[in-house]
């Protein structure tokens, strides 16, 4: 952490040398750094490239508390709508929604429903297909279970090929294979999202256990699973092995037991002993990456971090680029945490890999003049490659119903302020044409009321403004 | 509040190609108009009227057909109905806008500063309760009762005395 702050510092010293790096790169090797300095993270007011607009296209309605939404890759056409409550229900390719859901987990344990939804953050997170799911059947979710008290469970079951639209209790039962259970200290940040990347591997995110301020110090901490995005391989050759580590994970073998050398060995060498870190751990400092994205073309993740009490950031990781600390909880975005004042009169080292672009909550910093438009909790969409966008990683906030594009236009990082929606964003995810899909919902705080009595949410497919179809129904807007 | 400013003559011309076949009819396509009959409501977002059936059960009461009449709100410093109005707060809009008022999530409603064009009017607060606004502020006419909104209103009224 030191070093990167030198360094950072070094850097920030060093404009002209940074300019001749930078001519002496290719300009394809320079697009999409990550920031080094607070100033090249975006923010709202920024252009894409081509100043693209878009429309939120209706798909289906009537779904209750919708947090979630995939698709199985089989080229069913077939759109997943995940329901807090425990349901995953299909919406065909023509936008029917079937009458009987895909996965019920409120009807797997007799002695009551499997999933905890007692807190509105809680509940069934996300699904996800393994990528041969077209042969093997095999697919995913991340709940909070009841039974084991609100803790992240992480169970495989498999689809019975007689009956591809529905999974049954018997089914579901008796072929469910938990992967992992990440324990919960407190019923909110719990993560959720869970992903293979174009790697074949699972992608996990996990929030920092809750409350707020990071009390287990989880961000920093390599021996606990919270604060951290991670990755582990689900194809084990041994059906009772839940997952293995993969070779390539940034501490796949810094906890391994080995004999002590004292001498003849690099301070370097030394610093990869970690004889506590946790080997699934891809990278570490996040606070409740709730939802992240791959961009189907290039395979980068985006990170759609939920900020504390006042900035929301996206965080980009290259394609294959572990080991990286988002720095959480030193960091809250791109400023220093906790912010006791405006950031711009404090002077604080920077610690671990800056977010790519940030926006703020109503009050920026304790003291800040209210600002209307801010948001309060990030939720990531997808990555969009068409209707002349490359690379746009789209978002929308719970709260303010905001939605943002984050692209870089071959010079620096862009956070453009799309439209201004009624709608409580809470998730997003692709069709198998890989069109971003976005599902609102009417859950919150107080207001919550369970997530089968909430008024219901929509599915929407983020279209070029150019491209509605006729007779679409759209969203409300205004730019 | 300055922040919506801007957006506000967008709003009256907004592109919205709603055509959906059949129950998008009571909001499509419809230009709002720039002075609104009195018994209209309308978005406080997007100025597109308000669909004033969503809780079809309730009862309409006499205080709720007089504010419909006169844009005023009969509980008005009626302590009983904002004893009542204080429960529902609690309830359906504190975790936002905080017990005292002053907001942190949602803006604060102990001043005259009003985020949306028409809510420093009492029909334009119950239109931004009744139908919502943006986001987290969302249409709490499917959760309350049109009487309730009004004891609601009654309650928040009190934020500003």
């Amino acid at each position: 952490m030191l070093d990167s702050h030198h360094e950072m510092k070094r850097m920030k010293r060093s404009p002209v040398a940074l300019a001749c790096a930078a001519l002496l790169c290719s300009s394809a090797v320079l697009a999409k750094e990550v920031p080094t300095s607070i100033d090249d993270v975006a923010q709202p007011g920024g252009t894409l490239p081509g100043n693209p607009e878009i429309a939120f296209v209706q798909v289906a309605t009537g779904f209750l508390d919708p947090v979630n939404v995939a698709n199985a890759g089989d080229g069913s056409g077939r759109i997943f709508v995940v329901e807090r409550a425990g349901r995953i229900q299909i919406v065909g390719a023509d936008g029917t929604v079937n009458d009987e859901p895909f996965l019920d987990l409120t009807s797997i344990n007799p002695l009551g429903s499997d999933v905890q939804t007692g807190f509105v953050e809680q509940g069934l997170y996300s699904v996800a297909f393994h990528p041969n799911f077209a042969d093997n059947g095999h697919f995913y979710v991340h709940y909070a279970s009841l039974p084991f008290n609100g803790d992240g469970m992480i169970v495989r079951f498999t689809v019975d090929p007689e009956s591809p639209d529905v999974v049954d209790a018997d089914r579901a039962n008796g072929t469910a294979k938990v992967i992992m259970r990440i324990e919960q200290p407190w019923y909110n940040h719990n993560g959720g999202q869970i992903e293979f990347g174009p790697d074949g591997m699972l992608y996990i995110g996990s929030g920092d256990g809750g409350w707020e301020g990071d009390p287990y110090e989880a961000g920093q901490d390599l021996s606990t699973l919270l604060a951290k995005i991670l990755r582990i391989d689900v194809d084990t050759e041994d059906d009772r092995v839940p997952y293995t580590i993969p070779a390539d994970n940034p501490f796949a073998d810094a906890s391994s037991e080995r004999l002590m050398s004292l001498f003849g060995i690099t301070e370097e060498q030394f610093s990869k002993i970690k004889t506590r870190s946790r080997p699934e751990i891809w990278s570490y400092g996040v606070r409740n990456p709730y939802e992240f994205s791959f961009d189907q073309k290039t395979g980068d993740m985006f990170i759609a971090d939920v900020g504390q009490n006042h900035w929301e950031e996206v965080i980009f990781e290259k394609a294959g680029n572990g080991g990286m600390n988002y720095g959480w909880p030193r960091m809250e975005a791109s400023f220093c945490h906790p912010m006791t004042g405006d950031p711009a009169e404090s002077d604080c080292a920077v610690v671990g890999t800056l977010p790519v672009a940030q926006y703020p909550h109503t009050e920026p910093y304790p003291g800040a003049p209210e600002d209307a438009s801010g948001g309060c909790s990030i939720q990531g969409f997808g990555v969009v490659n068409y209707g002349g966008m490359e690379g746009v990683y789209m978002v929308g906030d719970w709260c303010s119903g905001r939605v943002f594009g984050v692209g870089h236009d071959g010079e620096r990082w862009q956070l453009q302020d799309m439209m201004q929606t009624t709608m409580q964003f809470t998730a997003g995810g692709y069709d198998e044409d890989g069109m971003v899909m976005v599902v609102n919902a009417n859950n919150f705080y107080l207001a919550d009321q369970g997530p089968d009595t909430n008024p219901p949410g929509a599915l929407w497919r983020i279209m070029s403004a150019g491209d509605v179809p006729e007779g679409a129904v759209v969203a409300d807007s205004v730019q | 509040m300055s922040k919506f400013l801007y957006l506000l003559p967008i709003c009256t011309m907004l592109v919205v190609p709603v055509v959906q076949a059949a129950g998008a009819a009571e909001s499509a396509n419809q230009e709002a108009s720039p002075e609104p009959a009195a018994s209209q409501y309308l978005h406080a977002l997007t100025n597109k009227p308000l669909d004033m059936n969503m809780r079809p059960d309730q009862t309409l009461t006499s205080a709720v057909l007089e504010f419909h009449e006169t844009g005023e709100n009969p509980y008005s410093g009626d302590a009983e109905r904002i004893a009542a109005g204080k429960k529902l707060y609690a309830k359906q809009c504190q975790a936002c806008h905080l017990k005292d008022g002053k907001g942190r999530i949602g803006p604060d409603l102990t001043d005259d500063a009003w985020t949306r064009e028409r809510t420093d009017t009492e029909k334009g607060r119950f239109e931004v309760v009744y139908g919502g606004g943006a986001g987290a502020m969302q249409a709490f006419g499917l959760r309350m009762d049109q009487d309730e909104i009004l004891q609601v209103l009654a309650f928040i009224e009190t934020f500003r005395q």
